[in-house]
């Protein structure tokens, strides 16, 4: 006799897009029991399920939309989808999560996981209702923007208008293969890593899933009783007060003074105008708290408008940390209102805002050194910070014209086409451009973003600046990390093993598939055991639910290894580990980290893995059940 | 007059030169009138990533928290002899 999975709708949705074929299967209990959900099915499924060294634009490659017990609108950060894919961008583990309400209802629909294969012939969406699917044609979505196609798919739904219906979909970037389109939720995003630009190349434009099923949990009575207890961690911490009043980019005046503000390029670490460019934002642009998901509790976004001149947009949902500090200071733009402005058309396109701000930036650098002139920009002059190049390079990456075209390649490719003298300000890891904070502002964000699966991440899976700089332990310290206040933010010796045991413990929220900002509002690994226990009627705990994303961080690399990367692909480029050429901490010896390769082997110690290689060892892989994927 | 006694915590701390004050304010102060004694009192050491010298208030995520309650509203009225938390959260994101 079956036994009946508590906490799951039980299916996984199989679309061949090539046959134009559905398949239903039910979830297999034991590979749940293995990965949970989130990344963690998403690593056993891709790893499984792809051939190594396949082109990530090509029929081959899977995207996976993954949600976990947790995905319900009752539980913290319960509004969250994983999606997992080979990333076009890096060639390697790509992984990128949403809020909003598209996991609760993609389970309401019927469905844990929807899987993408193949390439259709044609464009298509995926339209998800109770427990069926159907691919519809896309013709009228093809050349829309992300907003008119989410609004064409919730037209068109099957019933007409519902109660809980969501939608996610590609924009121009995804349909022209810009290879860091997004895949967007409304204004949220799937952002980093170029899942758009993987079902861009499928053609498949969207997809709508709606649906009333009920989650059945296990213990319904404990469930109750665990979610009211974290609700209360969340509503009454400080960090869910400081989220909710001032959103994420609230950081921006203190990462400026504290050297986590990625500038020019990354010739320093500090703009000297996060404040003005923060009380801009905040008299001008702001409209009101925003929650990304019917009951989140911090409601840490914002709606946000330019209400008139050259840059007015509509009012929209945006106005994030990582945006508005890439659009102002890695482009050396002290425009509040033109930030916005990127922010809301890179939303409208489905392009990563960290990525096209990047990308532009390195353009800024090779026009300055005249490897690029005007013969290439269609006649714009890309100075720093001026207004019309970087709208410009918006459009002209979003279509693909003129220098765009090796723009929207990422800034590795285009670096690597334009020539070695341009190889010195390409600054990403793996091939993912770094994202706004800066490890001359603490040194375990370096050996964060040098490890991370996914290329140069601050939160995939951890936030290293937030210990050195936030002292947070994200009650780790029962696992093994030292107390933050013990540390210097400029130390380096014992950085390598807090990293390691800081990022098993927060992929938690990846591998369930949930905000990590409840972590930062005071839940546990420990209090996401008790909830997915009484969810699942699993026996649980935190140390059993650390083990497992050990397993999954231990996956993804080792499909990193398959694909051909090594400890050479871990190494932070030379500028991010040089002093600041300009501003408050210019020169300051004691940002650089001294030695990264010592930090490297410590971690690599500490995981298990080769020193020489980086790979897990054998005895690694057996001890974390990874000889056998899949059992 | 009244006497609140304001203790400083976590990342704000390296702005003042004690971890606590006690600070005398008019008997019908509010949580404004507290903040123009900041300014005038402690301001100059403040730099622009945690204080709007033009609003005389906090910039970015400082929490307020009298008597364990968080506070936003600046018409808040103080009482003599409460204790009035400061903390400066680093959000993350």
């Amino acid at each position: 006799m079956k036994t009946k999975l508590y906490g799951y709708a039980g299916k996984e949705l199989w679309v061949d897009l090539t046959a134009g074929c559905i398949t239903i299967k039910e979830i297999d209990p034991a590979v749940m029991r293995k990965y949970i959900g989130g990344t963690g099915f998403c690593a056993a499924l891709l790893f499984t399920e792809l051939e190594a060294g396949i082109n990530p634009l090509s029929a081959e490659n899977i995207v996976v939309f993954a949600t976990s017990p947790l995905s319900l609108n009752k539980v913290p950060g319960g509004g969250s989808v994983i999606v997992g894919f080979k990333s076009p961008i890096t060639g390697a583990w790509g992984e990128a999560r949403s809020g909003g309400n598209f996991g609760p209802d993609m389970k309401r629909a019927g469905f844990d996981f929807i899987i993408i294969k193949g390439k259709s012939d044609k464009p298509v969406y995926l339209e998800v209702v109770d427990g069926t699917a159907v691919l519809k044609d896309a013709a009228n979505l093809k050349g829309k923007d992300v907003y008119e196609k989410d609004s064409l798919m919730k037209n068109q739904l099957v019933g007409g208008n519902r109660k809980h219906m969501s939608a996610m979909c590609i924009g121009l970037g995804g349909e022209n293969l810009v290879r860091f389109s997004s895949i967007m939720h409304e204004d949220r995003a799937a952002g980093r890593g170029g899942a758009g630009a993987v079902m861009g190349y499928k053609n498949l434009m969207g997809i709508i899933v709606s649906g009333s099923a009920e989650i059945e949990a296990a213990n319904p009575d404990q469930l109750q009783k665990i979610l009211k207890r974290t609700m209360e961690i969340v509503i009454k911490s400080d960090a869910r007060q400081g989220m909710h009043a001032y959103g994420t980019v609230g950081d921006l005046p203190a990462n400026d003074e504290d050297g986590d503000l990625p500038t020019k390029n990354w010739r320093s670490n500090s703009f000297g105008k996060g404040a003005e460019i923060f009380d801009s934002f905040q008299n001008n642009n702001l409209i009101k708290a925003h929650p990304c998901y019917a009951g989140c509790p911090i409601g840490c976004g914002r709606i946000i408008e330019v209400k008139e001149g050259k840059y007015k947009t509509p009012v929209h949902e945006g106005g994030e940390y990582e945006t508005i500090a890439a659009f102002t200071a890695f482009l050396f733009n002290d425009n509040a209102d033109l930030a916005v402005k990127c922010d809301y058309l890179c939303n409208k396109y489905g392009i990563d805002t960290l990525t096209t701000a990047a990308v532009i930036s390195f353009a800024m650098e090779c026009y300055e050194n005249k490897i690029i002139t005007e013969a290439d920009t269609g006649g714009y002059a890309f100075e720093w910070g001026d207004a019309d190049a970087i709208l410009q390079g918006i459009d002209m990456v979003v279509n693909r014209n003129h220098i765009g075209d090796l723009l929207a390649e990422g800034v590795k490719i285009a670096s690597e086409r334009l020539g070695e003298e341009t190889k010195k300000f390409a600054i990403h890891v793996k091939g993912l451009e770094g994202p706004a904070h800066d490890p001359r502002s603490g040194k375990l964000l370096g050996i964060t973003y040098g490890t991370a699966n996914r290329g140069m991440c601050h939160i995939h899976p951890l936030e290293g600046m937030a210990f050195d700089r936030g002292k947070m332990d994200w009650g780790m310290m029962k696992y093994g990390v030292r107390d933050p206040e013990t540390v210097d933010r400029w130390d380096e010796k014992g950085k390598g093993i807090d990293c390691k045991i800081l990022q098993d413990g927060l992929s938690s929220a990846d591998v369930l598939s949930t905000c990590k900002f409840m972590m930062y509002a005071g839940v546990t690994i420990d209090h996401w055991s008790e909830i997915l226990s009484a969810l699942t009627g699993w026996d649980i705990d935190g140390e059993e639910l650390y083990t497992i994303c050990e397993r999954v961080i231990n996956l993804q690399r080792l499909f990193n290894m398959r694909e051909g990367l090594s400890r050479k692909d871990d190494m932070l480029p030379e500028r991010v580990l040089s002093a600041p050429e300009f501003g408050i901490y210019e020169n300051n010896q004691d940002c650089v980290i001294k030695d990264f390769n010592a930090l490297l082997d410590e971690y690599y110690k500490t995981r298990g893995w080769d020193i020489e290689t980086g790979c897990p060892t054998a005895d690694k892989q057996k001890e974390l059940g990874l000889t056998n994927i899949l059992l | 007059m009244i006497t609140v006694h304001v203790y400083v915590k976590g990342y704000l701390k390296k702005y003042f030169d004690r971890e606590s004050y006690s600070i005398e304010l008019e008997s019908k102060a509010t949580l404004k009138d507290l903040y123009e004694k900041i300014d005038e009192d402690l301001g100059k050491n403040l730099p622009p990533s945690v204080w709007s010298h033009e609003k005389k208030s906090f910039r970015g995520p400082v929490v307020v928290k009298i008597s364990g309650e968080s506070i936003i509203d600046l018409d808040f009225k103080l009482q003599d002899g409460s204790d009035i938390i400061l903390s400066r959260l680093l959000v993350g994101g």
